[in-house]
């Protein structure tokens, strides 16, 4: 695992030193036009740091192509699903536990977080169902707030491991078995699990997000996966150590519960992991004003996260996936005052900051995004498509995303309180 | 803060920043011509560059130009306009000349009589793309080599030089300016190529020293009309 991670940093930095060596003449020429410090700033944020994070990225996901086949586990598990006004999706989330293919029994806790619709009733009416490898039990929790519904659940758990589900994602018949074996044989804290849009026939910016799981965020998790280090293991689909998580007191009421959860586990030394095989499909923001609300929460989260567990002290995986996280704040700044700017001067003809080395950066990315589609088919999980999604996907994802994240990075720098609806 | 407003005031601040950087990068297109005076009472030199546009050394050349009022020529390679467009607009517009110095820079000595005209044909068309109006009216073949044939083409229109800078030779700029102001004389034209750093520092000295020395700085066009005259 060392030898792959280090093999991996090291071609990351093959790559940043021959580009820095191409940086150096580009910078030089750009320089004689605007200022010197401005273009190292743009150059390092559009091309020399995402090119080392890529590039380190890529290599590692090659390195560990080969899906890990494990021993199936017949241990006993819980299921905690949170619902907050459901009703049209929560009888299929429960559905989708109900029909695993899994050895053991599984105890299903649905928290009912003071809904006002018919949420009760659905779960009741699922409630009703019999079978010796599952039970469902209801739960009322009046107190509003994802944390509070998930630490509701969490003392109901009387098993080793659970695993939490949202109340709007739908996992593969077998997503509760492998993600089970990955915990238990690997002695995890948790594991992620790889999710995919549910809703991908939506709307454009659903479309969108069928690349941004399929891709993005599934090859971040694979590399951090593939040292224990996954940063965060989503609430919407992951699996926990119960008495792990009971110790550090379970969920934190604040934006990103999953993403301070995950943190305070790693600053313990304890291993978080990411199974590929076991998938679940999640209802993703049809809108531009939800999805840009979600991304601006996630990027709240992250700040929360960093500003209350200090990660750096960790083993050097994690020092550097922190690193890599924070440096995205870095990198968004980058593309609104260096990327956005570089084309409109392109556009005037001053192909400054987007020439041939941008598309040569772009070519990187297809590789590395064709490397992670191919693993992704490779583990036969069915997934939709959307070729308008990907078309759109390209330019204006990254803008929208960033745009939202920002806004979360600034009003965490004023530490005012958002109101997220 | 509102989603609308946060929205507004940051692309408002990245549209402020692109105005000022496209204010900036084209403040040098916007650059007064350099207004040599040339007197038939001083002595008068011809400053010229081979081989460019260099999109990294031009800028600087044409920098240490426009600092010291100095006109100059520049016999360019048509290779290398395509990737130079906005810089030939710079040299054309800051009042200095082109000159055509072949397309791929061959020993024009090598080439069939077709060949020779294709070579400087193809660097004017290119050209032409980029400044409709503009005739390469002087060639200067590349190494300074040429035979009948490239005589009896161009003839009065070849310019070489009377003074070699030696910067090709990877010499020092020290080198570099103690090649030219030992052997310089009035009337003279010379042999810079724009494509080097010490090329960039010995020109200043060249021009300080030479400034000192009562000499005046014009292009190849003017220096012929002087010497016709």
């Amino acid at each position: 695992m060392k030898n792959k991670f280090v093999c991996s940093i090291l071609f990351g930095s093959i790559w940043l030193f021959v580009s820095s060596v191409f940086a150096i003449f580009w910078a030089e020429e750009v320089s004689h036009y605007l200022p010197s410090f401005y273009v190292w700033w743009v150059i390092i944020g559009i091309a020399l740091l995402p090119g080392f994070l890529m590039s380190a990225m890529f290599f590692s996901n090659l390195l560990n192509f080969k899906v890990k086949k494990r021993c199936n586990t017949n241990q006993n598990t819980s299921v905690i699903i949170c619902a907050f006004n459901e009703e049209n999706t929560i009888c299929k989330t429960i559905a989708s536990i109900c029909n695993q293919d899994y050895f053991g029994h599984i105890h299903i806790i649905v928290v009912d977080n003071a809904s006002t619709d018919n949420t009760k009733s659905e779960i009741l009416k699922m409630k009703n169902t019999k079978s010796l490898n599952y039970t469902i039990e209801y739960v009322y929790c009046r107190r509003q707030g994802k944390s509070h519904s998930l630490n509701c659940g969490l003392q109901l758990v009387n098993t080793e491991h659970f695993i939490t589900v949202d109340a709007d994602t739908f996992l593969e018949v077998n997503a509760v078995q492998r993600i089970m074996n990955h915990i238990v044989e690997e002695r995890c804290a948790c594991v992620a699990g790889n999710l995919f849009v549910y809703n991908a026939r939506s709307t454009i910016m659903a479309k969108m997000q069928i690349y941004d799981y399929l891709l993005c965020i599934a090859a971040i998790k694979r590399f951090q996966g593939s040292y224990k280090s996954t940063l965060v293991a989503q609430g919407a689909f992951s699996a926990y150590n119960t008495c792990d998580i009971r110790n550090i007191g379970g969920w934190k009421d604040c934006l990103g519960e999953d993403i301070v959860l995950t943190y305070q586990l790693l600053e313990q030394g304890k291993s978080s992991g990411y199974e590929p095989s076991a998938a679940g499909y999640t209802t993703v923001p049809d809108t531009l004003k939800t999805f840009y609300i979600q991304r601006k929460r996630w990027a709240v989260g992250m700040l929360e996260g960093f500003s209350s567990v200090n990660l750096f002290q960790g083993k050097c995986y994690l020092k550097y996936f922190t690193f890599a996280n924070i440096s995205i704040i870095y990198l968004d700044l980058a593309i609104f005052f260096g990327f956005i700017p570089g084309i409109i001067l392109a556009m005037f003809g001053y192909y400054y900051f987007v020439g041939c080395l941008t598309i040569f950066a772009m070519i990187i990315s297809i590789f590395m995004f064709s490397s992670v589609y191919f693993y992704q088919k490779k583990l036969n999980i069915p997934f939709k498509n959307s070729f308008i999604g990907f078309i759109f996907f390209l330019p204006f994802y990254q803008l929208i995303q960033s745009t939202a994240a920002m806004q979360g990075y600034f009003s965490t720098l004023l530490r005012r309180k958002e109101s997220w609806k | 803060m509102n989603n609308k407003i946060f929205v507004s005031i940051l692309y408002s601040a990245i549209f402020f920043l692109t105005f000022g950087l496209l204010f900036s990068v084209s403040s040098r297109n916007r650059r007064e011509p350099v207004t040599p005076v040339i007197s038939s009472s001083r002595p008068v030199v011809a400053i010229t560059f081979d081989d460019g546009p260099n999109s990294t050394f031009t800028p600087q050349i044409l920098d240490v130009l426009y600092k010291n009022d100095v006109a100059a020529t520049f016999f360019i390679c048509g290779k290398n306009i395509s990737t130079n467009e906005k810089l030939l607009n710079e040299i054309v517009n800051s009042g200095h000349e082109l000159g055509n110095h072949t397309f791929t820079h061959p020993d024009l000595t090598t080439l069939t009589h077709q060949e020779i005209l294709n070579e400087f044909k193809d660097t004017q068309s290119k050209l032409s793309e980029l400044l409709p109006d503009y005739n390469l009216d002087y060639i200067r073949p590349p190494y300074g080599r040429y035979n009948e044939d490239v005589l009896n083409i161009f003839g009065s229109k070849m310019t070489l030089w009377e003074i070699d800078s030696g910067d090709w030779e990877d010499n020092t700029h020290e080198t570099i300016t103690d090649n030219v102001v030992n052997t310089v004389k009035d009337g003279d034209i010379i042999v810079f190529h724009d494509d080097n750093e010490d090329t960039v520092i010995a020109i200043e000295e060249i021009i300080v020293i030479l400034k000192e020395k009562g000499f005046k700085f014009a292009t190849v066009s003017q220096l012929n009309e002087m010497k016709a005259d």
